[in-house]
């Protein structure tokens, strides 16, 4: 009997250890874990429709390409800080050659690539060639390029774009079909086709869009470029050890070159599906993307030190970015947190890596710890950024009231501050209702960094429970978004306590084998 | 037979290397044959790196002559040296560590289904079972070729260095401190294959600071000391102490009882 229950104990062990070789394991069972408690914790919303994933398919296209290409540079051990910009100066061009220029949308798309070419070509030049830090160079682009797009377009929003580029975003190829179906001019052959589309528009064809047909065609296009082509290896031999790659004869510095091509052309191709949805082309696009497609980069499990990585890991990085982005909003978040957020999941992304490396059960069992924790802080954001709203706003109100008391005159932002009776008793409802879930909340955030000194099953069983206690307070409060955060505090500290055991298993299997 | 076995693979005639008023190599003359293994030994800094360096390509000799296989060659590149059968395993051993064995073994010579330059498509079946082959061949054992190198140890990792180098270098190995920073067991390991490479008459030069280790794996010991070859000994007519006053220019004479192995 105990045998069996080793042998089915053991396969599970060799299971995860191959589970979690891949590096894009860890942001993959963070997407189903938060997808699975989002469609839990939303019931009438439903989120696994695929309208739902198209539409989230659809916002990732634009962000999705750019951090494509900029994974061919991270897996060879450099970075690209001049994506966003590049990513605003070829959408603002493009518009602007087509809108003042008289260029065909055709021919305008084709300089903005070409534009594209150019910024990839000196990146890669200085870096490759010329021997210069890729972090100095590109960021020096990012102010470049920006200022650029800015300089010749007079940073003035474009009228609106021609149909043209709506075929490469917002267009539904499937949209056709209906139509024809609809007004009866499909041909026979074609019909019944027509009516399971309009049959299932609402739920399932309605946001089908060039965009996510163009994104996925892209990421399947790198990835057997990646995985099978000269290039791609000589890429990741490089990230691994560019001396040694040297030594065997490869041409390093062309390989090097390239990635900085591609990863600029993608940042036009990314201009080009934001284009596709919007409504004018304007030099401001983009800003702040590069961080974004560094984090998804990051987070896919792409190593920032290089020759480690998956162009499909981005892909999920970029999902899982949109997703908990997504999570935050419902949430009732400002948007401002999300690059709170993002900056924490970039430092927790790179921890990983970090850790991944040294390949110790205890770094590992830490590493889970201060993820739990951070899943903590997340839920109790909700709870802590309402009070904390309110109570500033109160606060000022109250401030204001002084100066005026003091006979002091007030300037016209001050006296805004000052709050209408029945506005401060809402306020201060928010905050009488929100100070205990932000307290208890506050404290599991510091109760499961005591595992990281006090490391035992018994202890980090007890931390996951209180994990599971907590969400009964933001059930009552209909916070629900906080939830799916919890449940996967939980289990990463059920799993943290459990990493020991877990690791030794799996030596003792290495071992025997 | 006995005729293959004299005659000369690599010859070089007063080979000098000068970096700029620095004399790191002056009027190296060495002969090796084929079937032979020799050990170059001498302190740091005697010129041993350089010597292996001018030899192979990385760099081009000040002045001097080498000839490998009886022919007058000159290597502006290290790729010219391996095209003709010659390979280095060096000490930081040039392995990419995120890469697996097969993609390790095939670096920059890899097998493609058409050539389309940077875009060939690789042939990664064919690559896997003739790094299994040559793994075979050389007796090392890894059970999961699709592990990355980092995963292995030290022993395992210099093991596919010289995997790679035997399944290219028929002609000349070169081993620059191959076990250095091994293990006794891993040592072991390591020279029971290059006691193989002997066996089928792979000539080999071990670079190497292990007295021990060259005693019992070479023919000849080459001494370097301060850019000059001082001397060439025959491993089985003389002794440790012999080699040491070599290296060190300083008769051991007073430690003849003593062993330095």
């Amino acid at each position: 009997m105990p045998s069996t229950l080793q042998e089915i104990s053991d396969s599970v062990v060799k299971f995860l250890i191959k589970f979690f070789r891949l590096e894009c394991s860890g942001s993959l069972l963070a997407i189903v874990i938060l997808s699975i408690s989002i469609e839990l914790v939303t019931p009438g919303k439903p989120f696994f429709h695929p309208s739902n994933i198209m539409t989230i398919l659809n916002n990732s296209a634009a962000i999705g390409v750019i951090a494509g290409g900029m994974t061919l540079v991270v897996l060879s051990a450099g970075i690209d800080l001049s994506v966003g910009s590049v990513m605003g100066m070829t959408a603002a061009l493009t518009g602007y050659l087509v809108s003042f220029w008289g260029f065909s949308p055709g021919m305008a798309i084709f300089s903005g690539f070409g534009i594209g070419a150019l910024v990839g070509m000196v990146n890669g030049s200085l870096v490759a060639y010329l021997k210069m830090p890729a972090f100095i160079v590109t960021l020096a682009g990012l102010s470049v390029w920006r200022g650029t797009g800015h300089l010749t377009t007079g940073a003035r929003a474009t009228p609106k774009l021609p149909e043209t580029f709506y075929g490469f975003g917002r267009h539904n190829p499937l949209a056709w079909l209906r139509d024809g179906f609809q007004d009866g001019s499909l041909p026979d052959v074609l019909i019944p086709l027509g009516e399971f589309v309009d049959e299932n528009w609402i739920t399932t064809f309605r946001t089908f869009q060039m965009s996510l047909i163009i994104f996925i065609a892209f990421f399947v296009f790198l990835a057997l470029i990646v995985n099978n082509t000269r290039f791609g290896r000589y890429v990741y031999a490089i990230g691994s050890n560019e001396s040694g790659a040297s030594q065997a004869g490869i041409n390093t510095k062309a390989y090097k070159l390239m990635t900085y091509l591609f990863c600029s052309l993608s940042a036009a191709l990314g201009a080009l599906l934001f284009l596709g949805r919007a409504p004018y082309a304007k030099s401001d696009y983009g800003q702040m993307w590069e961080l974004d497609a560094i984090a998804a980069v990051v987070i896919g499990g792409t190593s920032l030190f290089g020759g480690k990585g998956t162009l499909w890991g981005t892909f999920l990085g970029v999902i899982l970015l949109k997703l908990i982005n997504n999570g935050l909003t419902l949430a009732q978040l400002e948007t401002f947190w999300q690059m709170v957020v993002t900056g924490i999941i970039i430092l927790i992304a790179v921890g990983i890596d970090i850790v991944r490396r040294s390949r110790s059960a205890m770094k590992t069992q830490k590493m889970m710890t201060v993820i739990a924790m951070a899943m903590a802080f997340f839920a109790f954001l909700t709870p802590a950024s309402l009070y904390t709203h309110s109570w500033i706003v109160v606060h000022e109100h109250y401030s204001a009231e002084e100066i005026k008391l003091e006979g002091g005159k007030l300037a016209r932002e001050q006296s805004k501050r000052l709050q209408s009776v029945r506005n401060l008793e809402t306020h201060e409802e928010i905050m009488f209702l929100n100070i205990w879930p932000s307290i208890f909340l506050g404290g599991l955030v510091v109760a499961s960094l005591i595992p990281l000194w006090l490391p035992g099953l018994v202890v980090y069983t007890g931390i996951a429970s209180l994990f599971l206690f907590m969400v009964i307070p933001l059930q009552i409060l209909a916070y629900k978004f906080g939830i799916p955060f919890l449940i996967l505090g939980c289990f990463l500290m059920l799993a943290s306590g459990l990493v020991p055991k877990i690791f030794e298993r799996a030596r003792n299997i290495s071992v025997v084998n | 037979m006995d005729d293959n076995d004299q005659s000369i693979i690599l010859e070089s005639r007063g080979l000098t290397k000068h970096y700029g008023g620095v004399v790191a190599l002056e009027g190296a003359n060495l002969i090796l044959r084929k079937a032979e293994h020799i050990a170059i030994v001498g302190d740091n800094g005697a010129g041993k790196s350089t010597f292996v360096r001018n030899i192979t390509g990385v760099e081009q000799p000040t002045s001097g002559e080498i000839f490998f296989e009886d022919q007058k060659v000159q290597f502006a590149l290290p790729k010219e040296a391996r095209n003709m059968g010659i390979e280095t395993v060096y000490q930081n051993l040039a392995l990419a560590d995120q890469l697996d064995v097969p993609a390790n073994i095939f670096l920059g010579r890899e097998e493609t289904f058409f050539n389309l330059g940077p875009f060939s498509w690789l042939n990664k079946q064919l690559m896997r079972k003739r790094s299994e082959e040559l793994l075979n061949d050389t007796g090392i054992k890894i059970p999961d070729l699709t592990q990355p190198l980092a995963e292995m140890s030290g022993g395992q990792r210099q093991c596919v260095a010289i995997s790679r180098a035997a399944g290219w270098g028929s002609k000349l190995i070169i081993m620059d401190e191959p076990t250095a920073a091994l293990g006794v067991q891993e040592t072991n390991k390591v020279e029971n294959i290059i006691r193989s490479l002997k066996e089928k008459r792979v000539p080999v030069i071990i670079i190497s600071h292990n007295l021990r280790q060259v005693f019992d794996l070479v023919d000849r010991i080459v001494v370097f000391r301060q850019g000059r070859i001082v001397g060439e000994l025959d491993t089985d007519k003389t002794s440790g102490n012999e080699v040491i006053s070599l290296i060190t220019g300083v008769n051991q004479g007073g430690n003849e009882n003593k062993s330095y192995i």
